[in-house]
């Protein structure tokens, strides 16, 4: 992540994190040192070499003093800060809120192609997820499959559209964007059209990559074939900021 | 919410409602970004606070209905 504060003045800060003093310079957020120092923060919509988003709010984390809950992938670290990033209470929102993922849309594992290389799932199973208690809506999505080599499967979208800002950001084609509001939001590409039609798109599959999900994949794999491949991109986004 | 919420008040609701709905609220509250998202929960929690017993009566209807006992005239409005 770009974070225009490490240019100016690093400034060297000393935190607690979970009863842990750590310290970081400032212009790094929670999730980066908390990272640094191997505590993992469960996230879905933040990836290292884009910018962060905070829509899935699962990175949440209590900070002492402030009544309110803050996400880690957005919050910069300050002087003193104390850092709670896992705690019953958290556990259970978290469960909560990839309960609700589930919920939203068909996320049925063993009939994707993603099975077991999703992160969505690999997160339901550590966060200890056995069963979704809250009813199901199953709306039923398209799918795009009008593009040679790629698929987009509306109905395993979560919404975190990493899709949506490596095609901005890395790629700078911006042939995607989300429509509609609150769970009925869509991907789109170019003007609500078939992927297939969008002259935008320079089809270089990056978007397919950083999908956490099944929701967009290559064409032609079958079930839990479909393994993403996205080392390219902290690369990617260090090159752009190293060349003038 | 809203969908558990009507169910409730169509009489279809299920004891199991209550405690789903008051986590739901709690959740939406406490994991929000903007005051919408903070604040919107409110009437719901409110009237589970202080009008919890409309909801045991239209989930207790919901019961009888299912058992084909016929609906009781109850003391709130409701739709």
């Amino acid at each position: 992540m770009i974070s225009p504060a490490k240019h100016i003045a690093a400034q060297s800060l000393t935190l607690r994190i979970n009863e842990k003093d750590v310290s970081c310079t400032s212009g790094q957020t929670i999730l980066e040192v908390a990272r640094e120092h191997g505590i993992d923060i469960p996230t879905l919509c933040f990836l290292d070499g884009l910018t962060m988003w905070g829509g899935c709010r699962l990175c949440l984390v209590e900070i002492a003093g402030s009544s309110k809950l803050h996400a880690a992938c957005a919050t910069p670290c300050t002087e003193g800060m104390d850092i709670t990033t896992h705690s019953p209470r958290l556990h259970a929102y978290r469960k909560m809120i990839v309960e609700l993922l589930f919920s939203e849309r068909n996320h049925v594992c063993s009939v994707c192609v993603s099975n077991d290389n999703c992160e969505l799932q690999a997160l339901a199973q550590s966060l200890g997820i056995t069963h979704v208690g809250l009813p199901y809506r199953y709306p039923a999505q398209s799918v795009d499959s009008s593009h040679d080599r790629f698929r987009l499967d509306h109905n395993r979208c979560i919404l975190c559209t990493r899709c949506v800002r490596v095609c901005q950001e890395i790629e700078g084609a911006r042939t995607k964007d989300v429509k509609g509001r609150g769970i009925m939001s869509l991907i789109t590409h170019d003007l609500d059209q078939p992927w297939e039609e969008a002259e935008s798109c320079t089809s270089c599959g990056k978007c397919v990559h950083v999908c956490p999900t099944g929701a967009l994949t290559d064409k032609g794999t079958a079930v839990a074939e479909m393994a993403k491949r996205r080392q390219f991109l902290p690369y990617l986004a260090q090159m752009r900021e190293t060349i003038p | 919410m809203r969908e558990v919420l009507t169910r409730i008040c169509r009489h279809r609701g299920d004891p199991a409602d209550l405690p789903l709905l008051r986590s739901l609220c709690d959740m939406l509250k406490a994991t929000s970004l903007c005051g919408l998202g903070q604040s919107a929960p409110n009437p719901v929690l409110s009237t589970l606070k202080y009008f919890e017993h409309e909801y045991h009566e239209l989930i207790d209807a919901a019961a009888r209905k299912a058992n084909g006992v016929p609906l009781p005239v109850l003391s709130g409005g409701h739709s």
